[in-house]
């Protein structure tokens, strides 16, 4: 370590290291991280829509219309005759000799796309009332139509619904992670705090729960969630389901940690300082493990977006006309419709990135959790 | 070392024939990029090796040492890289080769080492494979360089092994490096390294993980081997006993550069770089007994980042020339006999005698340590305290033999001394600190702790608020200064939590009280707001006494204190000890397994082994006239400081190794390693421990002695008398 007294150029530098709590030790070895933030960034933008959903849709996504069913995404032209002006073309309904429905663009009908247009009407934070979205088209026209990912069977426009997924999916994740946290930390605490019997028993039920094959599992406890509850109490059912299992590793770290750092010098040092049991805990342990845990939490969120978009998708989770991702993906079953419809797999792009972006997020995270790791 | 093609002739031991050189490094750089420059770990660092010769690199942590082993073998982890230099190996041929122009991985290089140099590491656990056998390894490391049998290669192995005195090699050939002790696994090394007969072995700290007997017995192997095969050594260390132990020729190193080099003797007895000096003058062995302050050297080794311009030694340099010495960086300067120092004032002898020292206080000042009265009553009584862990092993639990790690122990600590817990690891005296601080609970005994009215508290099982009181008058200092401190906390908060947490300050008392404490152990107000991971050790150190002065405790117990620490800023840390002792009255129980330290700041001593004490009494009558065969192994185990006396000095190695605490020899613990046992008494009846006058004893207590036979040995001491003051 540098002698701060030694005359330096880099001094006021050192002084400002030198001082700098575990938060900013943190945030300095992340930012190195250049993946990690971009990722941190994509979460971000994943997080807005989740709050702004209604912003980001152009339509109403539950609303059918048998006359719009499965219609392809239009193309949005930027320019008309070299100056700004974005449109799509109008499409035609028509069946062709097969009598099967097909729809093209009329290049004469132009529709005009604007930003901030006006469409239906919304709360912002469920208070403000407005009519504002991202994108739409000029005009409240019942005929005139912006799907920029093309409608399903139903005729419903996939980006809206897409976003509206984008909410669902992430909030069971947010809401999932939170209850296996809550779980795991206090189960985990418990176990590594007080050992013994009690530690035993936890960590038996643990080996038990982890043994059991999750798939059977979810599809059990799926199958016994009645058919007749509404849309919000299959979601917390779900939620619930989901955590159950995941809080086993989160109480594996936080007992981990609990272990080792009552063996670390600096708690018996406090233990001799006269510290209280709680004030060992909250002032000393749990502040140098917390970190650890944001990280693993961040890693959990992905395996509960999957989780869920695999139960839904299996027809176990979600159901309609509750919108994820994984009910979205129901309708790209069949391999068919994937065929002559592509882009009703769509919705497998957001389930991608943002599993991946909250993978290499989460290991950033965890890189830069310990500072203070001697490596 | 087998078939005569092998045998390299053993040169001459005389160091006054210059021998024929067999390394050469000449400039060395390795540096390693950072962002905004290119620190130099390395920076031109010229080695000669001579035949037959043992030259020590000696120098404290950071200084560039390891990185030179590494960089001459080519093994130099990324992101360091070496740079420029040479490294001439003069081959079997005659003729040299420049290793610094081979591919690091090449075939050439990897034949080189290994079969031209054998390596050995600390940590013999990392550098060898656990998943393969001793033997597996050792015939690998024939077959990569000779066309032998297998038969042949496991020969040559058992006799290797039976060479560095691994007792049984023909089964333990077969064992895994985990199944062997610390001692035994070093030897394995050893054997693994010089297989192949190398005519040159670089060793890296080979003795440092080692208790101090088992160092013993691992140097003089390394002097026998080198005496039978007539091989170089490199050996580094930061050890300055062990130089004087081994080398012929040492290499001083400071912030990647070497500043003196010379004949071991010249450089002990007539050092003329001034980091030299202070590294001897701040060895507590050479201060010899308790007493003397130790001069120690100001600041810490710093930072590469912060390399000073100049020399750089100058911020630390109570010799600097202002104007010259901050401004210019001195060229290496030859006084004759090949002893060179890379100093402006190389040249000219010491103006003193006793080198000025940097410390805050004067030079070399007697300090009359306050008389411990041998009427004062104890302050903590230990009586027949036993502390034994239950083992349990394998999925039903089974109940093991338990550890029995401390065995009716007694000890009367009086107030305002030191005494010293001296023994190897795993005798029981850290578990021993940490029974009488209750962070173990006593198994049987009691403990007992004189309150301000006189009267004893029993703390053996004291509760919860009690026992809070009782850890404000008896306070621990930990060994290491990195994990002691709650790196999320900032100084001030460290420092201020014990007197929070007791409700004994707040707010702006708890601030000028914190501050306070911090400059009475010499560090600044600007460091209260900082984090420990802007301080070095020594700095942390002080921060960790700093705690546990915060509530005025009574008693301290330093538990291996200063052992983390580098030679320099150990005797800054044993002189603040000394210092707040004399302000504050502090009684200190001082754990270590460091002698000289022991010897040089405790009143008395007790040895300990295998959780019980074998010798007890003042600090001068132990290490001069012990009366236990143990204790006097122990104090011939340790490197003397003078390298004229290494070859007429009498010494006892002990055999064995310590025994395992969850099974403890019957009667004395020592009698499978004693020399003196009888084979009747000593195997079946514990000796107690008493006292034991001795004719030597004139007008001082007698030591307590657990031996049967203590008053009729004779033992031999160290030399009592310090090596002579350059
Ligand atoms: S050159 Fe100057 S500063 Fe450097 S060691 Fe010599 S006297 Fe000290
Ligand atoms: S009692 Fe016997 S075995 Fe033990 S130290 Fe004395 S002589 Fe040696």
């Amino acid at each position: 370590m540098s002698d701060p007294a030694a005359a330096d150029p880099s001094l006021e530098k050192a002084r400002a290291l030198a001082a700098a709590g575990q938060w900013r030790l943190t945030w300095r070895r992340f930012r190195r991280h250049r993946l990690a933030v971009v990722c941190g960034v994509v979460i971000l933008m994943f997080y807005s829509v989740v709050a702004f959903a209604e912003f980001f849709a152009v339509s109403d996504a539950t609303r059918p219309s048998a006359q719009l069913s499965l219609i392809p995404p239009q193309e949005i032209h930027w320019f008309d005759n070299g100056a700004w002006s974005p449109h799509v073309y109008r499409v035609v309904r028509k069946r062709d000799a097969n009598m099967q429905l097909v729809y093209t663009p009329d290049p004469a009908a132009k529709i005009q796309v604007s930003f901030f247009a006006r469409g239906f009407e919304w709360r912002l934070f469920g208070v403000f009332p407005t009519d504002r979205h991202l994108i739409g088209v000029s005009g409240a026209d019942a005929g005139k139509t912006l799907f920029l990912l093309g409608t399903d069977v139903q005729g419903r426009d996939l980006w809206s619904r897409m976003v509206f997924a984008t909410r669902a999916s992430l909030t069971v994740g947010l809401i999932g992670v939170t209850l296996s946290l809550t779980l795991g930390v206090l189960l985990g605490g418990i176990s590594g705090l007080y050992g013994g019997v009690v530690d035993d028993t936890i960590q038996r039920v643990i080996e038990v729960v982890r043994s059991v094959p999750t798939i059977p599992l979810w599809m059990g406890l799926a199958a016994a969630v009645p058919r007749d509850w509404s849309v919000t109490q299959v979601y917390f059912a779900i939620t619930i389901i989901i955590s159950l299992v995941s809080w086993t590793e989160l109480a594996r770290v936080v007992r981990g940690r609990f272990l080792a750092l009552r063996e670390e010098d600096f708690i018996v040092s406090a233990e001799l300082d006269g510290c209280s049991k709680l004030r060992i805990i909250f002032a000393h342990m749990v502040p140098s493990f917390l970190s650890h845990i944001i990280a693993v939490t961040t890693l959990t969120l992905p395996v509960m977006v999957l989780s869920e978009t695999a139960l839904s998708f299996l027809g176990l989770g979600l159901r309609p006309p509750a919108i994820s991702w994984g009910v979205l993906l129901q309708a790209a079953q069949n391999v068919q419709a994937v065929a002559i419809t592509p882009w009703l797999l769509f919705p497998a792009v957001p389930v991608i990135v943002a599993v991946l972006a909250f993978n290499f997020f989460g290991d950033g995270l965890r890189d830069a959790a310990d500072p203070y790791a001697r490596a | 070392m087998h078939g005569p093609d092998r045998v390299i002739p053993a040169m001459s031991m005389d160091a006054e024939r210059p021998a024929e050189s067999l390394l050469r490094v000449k400039g060395l750089r390795t540096h390693i990029d950072v962002p905004g420059g290119v620190l130099r770990v390395l920076d031109g660092i010229d080695i000669e090796v001579g035949c037959a010769r043992t030259v020590c690199i000696v120098g404290e942590s950071g200084c560039g040492k390891s990185i030179t082993a590494r960089s001459i073998l080519r093994l130099v982890p990324s992101p360091l890289r070496m740079v420029g230099g040479e490294i001439l190996l003069r081959g079997r041929d005659g003729v040299e080769v420049d290793m610094a122009r081979l591919d690091p991985y090449g075939k050439q290089m990897r034949s080189i080492r290994g079969r031209d140099i054998g390596m050995i590491f600390q940590e013999p656990m990392t550098a060898l494979s656990p998943v393969h056998t001793i033997g597996n390894q050792m015939a690998e490391a024939i077959h990569l360089h000779e066309k032998v049998s297998r038969k042949e290669a496991r020969e040559r192995s058992i006799q290797m092994l039976h060479r560095v005195g691994l007792p049984k090699p023909a089964e333990r050939l077969d064992a895994y490096s985990f199944q062997l002790s610390g001692g035994m696994r070093q030897r394995a090394m050893i054997a693994m390294a010089l297989v192949c007969g190398p005519p040159l072995l670089i060793a890296d700290e080979p003795t440092t993980a080692l208790d101090v007997t088992t160092q013993a017995q691992i140097l003089d192997l390394m002097r026998e081997l080198r005496a039978d095969t007539g091989m170089s050594i490199l050996f580094i260390t930061h050890d300055l006993g062990v130089v004087a132990e081994m080398a012929d020729e040492v290499v001083v190193m400071y912030l990647g550069l070497v500043v003196e080099r010379g004949p071991v003797a010249q450089v002990f007895h007539d050092p003329r770089h001034p980091y030299t000096r202070a590294l001897l003058r701040s060895n507590p062995r050479h201060g010899g007994g308790a007493g003397r302050r130790l001069e120690a050297i100001a600041g810490g080794v710093p930072d590469l980042l912060n390399r000073p311009i100049g020399c750089p030694f100058h911020n630390r340099c109570a010799e600097a020339i202002p104007g010259t010495c901050d401004r210019l960086d001195p060229e290496p300067v030859a006084l004759g006999g090949g002893h060179s120092a890379r100093c402006w004032i190389a040249d000219r002898p010491p103006a003193l005698a006793g080198v000025p020292s940097t410390a805050p206080r004067a030079a070399a000042q007697i300090i009359v340590s306050p008389p411990v009265s041998a009427t004062a009553p104890p302050i903590l009584e230990i009586d027949r305290l036993s502390i034994h862990f239950a083992q349990r092993r394998g999925f039903l639990r089974r109940a093991m033999a338990p550890v029995r790690a401390v065995n009716a122990l007694s000890l009367a600590v009086l107030p305002g001394e030191t005494l010293g817990l001296v023994g190897e690891s795993g005798c029981g005296k850290t578990t021993t600190g940490r029974c009488i601080i209750r962070t173990l609970d006593p198994t049987g005994g009691s403990i007992r702790f004189r309150q301000d009215d006189g009267s004893m508290l029993d703390v053996t099982h004291l509760p919860g608020s009690a026992l809070k009181s009782y850890r404000r008058q008896v306070r621990m200092i930990f060994q290491d200064p990195y994990s002691s401190l709650d790196p999320r906390m900032t100084v001030a908060d460290i420092v201020g939590e014990p007197l929070k947490v007791n409700g004994i300050a707040k707010g702006s008392e708890l601030q000028d009280r914190v501050a306070a404490l911090v400059r009475q152990v010499g560090l600044r107000d600007e460091h209260l707001r900082r984090y420990p991971h802007a301080f070095s050790g020594g700095e942390r150190q002080r921060i960790g006494i700093a705690r546990a002065l915060s509530v005025n405790p009574k008693m301290v117990i330093c538990d291996e204190a200063v052992s983390a620490l580098d030679v320099s800023v150990q005797a800054q840390i044993l002189n603040l000890l000394r210092d707040l002792q004399d302000e504050l009255g502090l009684t200190y129980l001082f754990i270590a397994h460091d002698l000289s330290v022991v010897r040089h700041i405790c009143d008395r001593v007790a040895v300990m082994y295998a959780g019980g004490i074998v010798e007890l009494g003042e600090t001068r009558q132990v290490f001069e006239a012990p009366r236990h065969p143990y204790t006097s192994a122990l104090l011939s185990a340790a490197p003397v400081f003078d390298p004229q006396e290494r070859a007429g000095r009498q010494r006892v190695i002990l055999a064995g190794e310590v025994p395992d605490p969850a099974h403890l020899p019957s009667g004395c613990p020592f009698h499978p390693r004693c020399q003196h046992a009888d084979g009747a008494q000593c195997t079946n009846e514990a000796p107690a421990l008493l006292p034991r006058a001795t004719a030597q004893s004139d007008g001082m207590p007698p030591n307590w002695t657990a031996c049967h036979y203590a008053n009729t040995l004779t033992l031999p001491a160290i030399d009592g008398q310090p090596p002579g003051s350059s």
